[in-house]
């Protein structure tokens, strides 16, 4: 990882208005090409489609899923979890890796950070979407009221909607913290009158100077610092929804680290793929170098390496502890209804990855490209596997039964996917996909280094 | 030296697995653990730090490969406690195969237990011999070690601290462990490089301060982590273990000592810009809340005597001793070479 820190990841003709113009231009000078309509007007159709889910859902209620008891938690939940792990990695890359002084980070921070933003806020609302009166959801929160219902302190639901609500808002707070010089960048640069104001309004009066740089440092690296215990302990929670439930597969102590370490694998695979299409999509080839996907490729494989070892350690630890319920679970794993995706999941998961141990499949970009989408299918089926496995195998034999996502499950994660690019879509030609000024201290440094 | 530390340990491991009893033996694991964890925790350290060519290692990998390379006096250090088994883990003793059930009385049988830590011994004393020595590091290699060594301390301390307790196996409790190995060897390191006066760049000593809070803080979450979930569950083989810990002076233990050091310890890690005395209390406290949480862990289940604490004191400073001694050498010559 600091390897990639120590060579220079940016080309050596490389100039400080250079990079600027590469970045600014595909968003100020550029009009949007035909790839770029296709694509948003396909995503706005998906969008579209993921308010109709939502509307069908309300007037119909949670039966149109294929929920019934006992798999009462089905696609939605496997779905938060799956989006919501993609949601942390992105602050907690960008804040764990500015605070290990990964200064490479600079070409993948703000987009890494703006997929953050999108997948935990499309995470959060399929709890909601779960519940069977999506309309009282703030019943979760501990306002006072005359009814004198308080929510249950001691369930990790209940902290779940804490701590991601808290984690959204910091999101947006770091995220719009580190775009502000930027932004101010974009105001200068901009020739329209409406895009001056626009830009002009968000940068807050940046001008620049060494005080606003400052204090701007100074707090960016405090939020870095709050951001990592706070990805942590969000996601520690997730994993706690699945701890406390006594359930066999779930009952387990290493899950919640466990839920931290594959939310960085599956968001790190999520950087992949988003850096792949950015990087084509606004040509930002010079931006985003081969050395990016060499240390991004290793972060992937720790992750797997971790995921690895997280699978053997419950394989192990349901063997040694001789419970026969947790002994049937494993075995329903590996020999059940869903064994064939068990072991699809393993091959994305923990064998895939194994060829970026390869420093020239790791530099090959679409080697890494495939190897993330691969990735993200494995963890979503990690994901809806940990509930399906669960419950469909419940305690009582004659409840068992096996489950058959419908139409409507299927359209709703298609079209959350949808929504989530077309957030993309707006994203990239609005804002700058690159953090420029941190991208020109890198190239500072890149030059020092040089003589 | 290095011969006589290894030579005098050798003679009282003798005398004690020919003549110890319980609460010699008691005292003896109980600093076996304490030193094999440090050394361990180094071994991790020095991955880790290659690993991610961290600044930080840079005033502390000596101490830190010392302390790797003793892993041989760790194999004699382990002799009493293979050879006590019957006297220090319940499952071992006469009658102990009542308490096991299914797969666990397997596992948990004498002969197979020390074949897997003779297996552990000789795994790490490879691996310190290949990645703590000096020169350039190999950064596969340090892979290599990280991946090893994770599953194998993980099973190690579930074997050696966490089976004195065979109703329970807790998926993170070798982790756990390990990590907080990891923070008292580097606290250990770094004090050492302290009271050296190791010249070090402001850029080391801040990554030091860095690396020395983030483990704090995961020694921290791993272990309220794995409480939280106990505590949720509640059911009766976990709830037990926290229980009895939570009696009498095992709770001045853990909660009067090792939770307020680990605390003391972030708290005053958190603002930056360490002088040489906070980063040495730090360090200090760090160490304090390692011995005291691994004394809360392991010595509430001894199965038949508990030795007295001056017999505790004794031990681990007499096994200190001889650690120190074989350390400080290798400090020594690796400042030679």
């Amino acid at each position: 990882m600091s390897a990639t820190a120590d060579k220079p990841t940016l080309p050596p003709e490389a100039s400080y208005a250079g990079m600027i113009g590469r970045v600014a231009d595909p968003v100020l000078e550029r009009r949007p090409g035909r790839r770029w309509w296709i694509g948003f007007g396909a995503t706005l159709l998906l969008t579209l489609g993921f308010a109709v889910c939502l509307a069908w859902l309300f007037i119909e209620g949670v039966g149109i899923w294929g929920i019934n008891t006992p798999v009462v938690w089905g696609f939605a939940i496997a779905n938060f979890v799956w989006w919501l792990g993609i949601g942390h990695a992105g602050t907690l890359i960008s804040a764990l890796l500015l605070i290990t002084r990964q200064n490479w980070r600079a070409s993948i921070n703000r987009f890494a950070e703006a997929m953050t933003l999108f997948a935990a806020t499309i995470a959060g609302l399929f709890p909601i979407m779960h519940l069977g009166r999506p309309y009282r959801f703030y019943w979760l929160v501990p306002y006072p009221n005359t009814m004198e219902v308080w929510p249950q302190w001691r369930s990790a639901l209940v902290w779940d909607f804490a701590a991601i609500s808290t984690y959204i808002i910091f999101s947006i707070l770091f995220w719009y913290w580190g775009l502000i010089p930027d932004l101010a960048t974009m105001r200068d640069r901009a020739r329209g009158r409406i895009a001056r104001y626009a830009y002009g309004a968000f940068s807050l009066g940046w001008r620049g100077s060494a005080r606003h740089w400052q204090r701007h440092d100074a707090l960016y690296r405090a939020m870095a610092g709050l951001a990592v215990p706070l990805v942590v302990s969000v996601h520690s929670v997730v994993g706690m929804d699945f701890a406390a439930s006594l359930m066999p597969g779930w009952q387990e102590t290493i899950f919640p680290p466990y839920f931290v370490v594959g939310a960085m694998f599956s968001g790190f695979a999520m950087v992949v793929t988003l850096a792949v299409l950015v990087r084509r999509g606004l040509g930002l080839q010079a931006v985003i170098t081969e050395r990016h996907f060499d240390g991004m490729g290793k972060i992937v494989l720790a992750g797997s390496v971790a995921m690895g070892i997280s699978y053997l350690t419950e394989w192990f630890t349901t063997w040694y502890g001789g419970d026969r319920i947790e002994y049937e679970h494993l075995a329903y794993l590996f020999t059940g209804d869903y064994a064939p995706l068990y072991y699809v999941m393993l091959f994305c998961n923990v064998l895939v990855p194994q060829i970026l141990w390869l420093g020239r499949m790791r530099r090959n970009i679409a080697v890494a490209f495939v190897v993330s989408i691969v990735i993200n299918i494995g963890m979503w089926l990690e994901r809806i596997l940990i509930i399906w496995n669960t419950l469909s195998h419940t305690h009582l034999p004659s409840m068992r039964h096996v489950f058959y996502p419908t139409f409507w499950d299927w359209a709703t994660l298609g079209c959350s996917i949808g929504l989530f690019a077309f957030l993309f879509f707006c994203f990239v030609r609005l804002v700058p996909s690159v953090a420029m000024h941190d991208l020109n201290k890198r190239l500072h440094q890149e030059k020092e280094a040089r003589g | 030296m290095r011969a006589g530390a290894l030579l005098l340990l050798a003679l009282a491991a003798a005398a004690l697995a020919a003549f110890g009893g319980p609460a010699l033996l008691e005292a003896w694991l109980f600093a076996f653990l304490f030193w094999a964890s440090l050394a361990l925790g180094s071994l991790g350290a020095l991955a880790i730090g290659h690993l991610l060519k961290e600044e930080w290692l840079r005033p502390v990998r000596g101490p830190l490969e010392a302390a790797a390379r003793t892993m041989p006096l760790l194999a004699v250090m382990a002799v009493p406690v293979l050879l006590g088994l019957a006297q220090l883990y319940p499952w071992a003793g006469p009658g102990g195969g009542a308490v096991l059930e299914g797969p666990r009385a397997l596992w948990l049988q004498p002969w197979p237990f020390r074949l897997r830590a003779a297996g552990f011994l000789a795994l790490w004393i490879g691996l310190a011999w290949l990645l703590a020595r000096p020169g350039r590091p190999d950064r596969r290699l340090s892979a290599l070690v990280f991946a090893l060594l994770l599953p194998s301390v993980t099973l190690a301390a579930q074997d050696w601290s966490l089976s004195r307790d065979p109703a329970w196996f807790g998926s993170l409790q070798g982790i756990a462990a390990w990590v907080e190995g990891l923070a008292g060897a580097l606290a250990a390191a770094t004090l050492t490089a302290l009271a050296r006066g190791t010249p070090s760049r402001e850029e080391s000593m801040v990554g030091l301060e860095r690396a020395l809070l983030t483990l704090a803080l995961a020694v921290l979450w791993l272990w309220f982590t794995q409480y939280i979930v106990v505590w949720m569950a509640d059911l009766p083989a976990e709830a037990g273990w926290y229980l009895r810990r939570m009696r009498g002076g095992w709770a001045w233990m853990g909660l009067g000592l090792a939770v307020p050091a680990l605390l003391a310890a972030i708290l005053l890690a958190a603002p930056p810009r360490h002088g040489p005395w906070r980063m040495g209390l730090v360090c200090a406290l760090l160490l304090v809340q390692h011995a005291a949480h691994l004394w809360w862990v392991v010595r509430p289940d001894a199965p038949l005597a508990l030795p007295p604490a001056w017999l505790d004191a004794a031990m681990l400073a007499g096994l200190g001793a001889a650690w120190l001694a074989w350390w400080r050498e290798g400090l020594v010559a690796r400042a030679g070479a």
